[in-house]
């Protein structure tokens, strides 16, 4: 009758036990970790990919520069990447703010004009940049 | 096991973080800059003592800059440049190796690649000290040199006044005219990314990127994440613009060879030959023609610009050392000769002309992804 015995027992059984409380508390301080720190967020981009008129192009994200097209100014800037200035009616892309992790990406319909953050570079080395 | 839900979480949570941390950190990777010219040596390497291997690594370049800086004092390169014709300089068997090589490749370029250039390179502002006032100091370069003042240099740039002589294990060097001057800086990073890419592959490394400022060596293939593939290399637009921005001309892919680029768009200045024309003054000097590439004379003495010299000139290859020389070689030699220089050796390269053509030089794997040196420049 063991089994009887120690199905009641378990019936009978606080549903909560303190070592539960600690391990939702630990979770918790886990979750809101990962949220503040941003580790699950994606890893910080490197590329810059601006596709227009069927063509992409790639910007490198840790070199500071501005790139105009189809009448979209995009900014790069410490490693981040927004619309500064658009000619497009709506502006959406222009408050959509800055972009700087894998995938993200901002979009401006009206001018045809998508840029988008990759968190690998195209090439694993450049030539020609001698100095 | 009366609790198994605790150590379930735990378990899920346990595995989370490990599927979150990445693979990729294969690579050891080291930075420096190196000369007191300010070039910069990185290199990722992987296989072996990675750490020692990149001590070795930066040992070599330290006393590479102790014999070869011509700018410094006391150095063999500047011992060299000092003494007069027929006295015997003694050297190290580097010294003595680059200097044959030099002149080894002189002959071959018929002159068109040269080390003994510098004295030109000073008359066009173009030296170390020129590029840094006229092209990073923004400072008003002075008027051009006349064919006069170019004309009285050109004994002291002709390389055949350079004798190399060893004996009984010793290396010597020798100048029949006193004006003759070495000055490895267009061959140096060359031979120090073979130098370093002999450490590497001696020290155990066999997959990784050496690069002394862009000069480049791809060893073995890239074998971060799952698969082994080869390198790519993104080759720099050298016409960047306000509606071509883009960083990349053209992309390959590449293992176990040397790359090289060369071109007008770095280390030149723009000159205002009148007040609403400028002409761009660049590093690269025509060994034969004592002019900058891309610059031309008129029967008055007034200078243009020329428009379908070779803006860049991209060489893969085995020898780092002679990719070095060839980039600058087809510069000046032009894109069908230069192309020819390359067919005849069996190196590969990716030219680019003033004038918006290309052409690729070999079987090289061009990357898809990259269209512009298609839709911006015409196929030669």
């Amino acid at each position: 009758m063991t089994d009887e015995k120690r199905v009641r027992q378990l019936k009978n059984s606080a549903p909560f036990r303190i070592i539960d409380g600690i391990v939702i508390v630990l979770l918790v301080v886990v979750a809101l970790v990962l949220a503040f720190t941003g580790v699950l967020k994606g890893d910080e981009g490197k590329t810059l990919i601006v596709t227009a008129n069927g063509k992409s192009s790639y910007y490198e994200l840790d070199k500071d520069q501005t790139i105009t097209v189809n009448g979209v100014k995009i900014v790069i800037n410490d490693g981040q990447a927004y619309v500064s200035s658009s000619k497009c009616p709506d502006k959406i892309c222009v408050s959509h703010g800055k972009i700087s992790r894998d995938n993200e990406s901002v979009v401006c319909l009206p001018q045809g004009v998508v840029i988008k953050v990759s968190g690998k570079s195209e090439f694993d080395v450049s030539t020609g940049q001698e100095k | 096991m009366k609790r198994p839900i605790s150590l379930i979480l735990c378990i899920v949570l346990l595995s989370l973080c490990f599927a979150c941390s990445s693979n990729e950190e294969q690579y050891y990777t080291v930075e420096s800059t190196v000369f007191s010219s300010g070039l910069v040596f990185s290199a990722q390497i992987s296989g072996g003592n990675e750490e020692k291997t990149a001590e070795k690594m930066l040992d070599f370049l330290d006393n590479f800059d102790e014999v070869f800086n011509a700018n410094k004092a006391n150095t063999a390169v500047s011992r060299f440049n000092e003494a007069k014709a027929g006295e015997e300089v003694e050297v190290d068997e580097s010294l003595y190796y680059l200097a044959r090589q030099s002149k080894l490749l002189y002959e071959q370029t018929l002159g068109a690649f040269n080390v003994a250039i510098t004295p030109v390179s000073k008359a066009w502002g173009v030296d170390v000290d020129g590029i840094n006032k006229y092209a990073y100091g923004g400072q008003t370069p002075p008027p051009l040199p006349s064919r006069e003042t170019l004309d009285a240099l050109s004994l002291s740039v002709d390389l055949s006044a350079l004798q190399l002589t060893s004996r009984d294990g010793k290396y010597y060097l020798k100048k029949t005219v006193d004006s003759l001057t070495l000055d490895f800086g267009g061959i140096a990073k060359g031979y120090c990314v073979d130098e370093l890419k002999r450490i590497a592959t001696e020290n155990g490394v066999k997959s990784g990127i050496i690069s002394i400022s862009g000069n480049l060596y791809l060893i073995g293939k890239n074998e971060s994440g799952d698969t082994s593939k080869k390198w790519g290399v993104g080759v720099n637009n050298p016409r960047r613009t306000a509606t071509e921005p883009d960083q990349y001309v053209c992309g390959f892919y590449e293992s176990d060879a040397s790359v090289v680029t060369s071109g007008d768009y770095e280390r030149c200045y723009d000159y205002l030959v009148t007040a609403d024309q400028k002409i761009k003054i660049c590093h690269i000097i025509d060994g034969r023609t004592l002019m900058p590439i891309g610059v031309k004379r008129n029967a008055d003495g007034t200078y243009v610009q020329s428009s379908d010299y070779v803006i860049s000139a991209t060489v893969i290859g085995e020898s780092s050392l002679v990719c070095d020389a060839y980039a600058t070689a087809v510069c000046v030699l032009g894109i069908d000769a230069g192309a020819k220089l390359l067919r005849d050796n069996g190196y590969e390269g990716i030219i680019f002309t003033a004038d918006k053509k290309y052409l690729v030089v070999g079987e090289t794997e061009m990357a898809d992804s990259i269209t512009l040196y298609k839709t911006a420049y015409a196929q030669k």
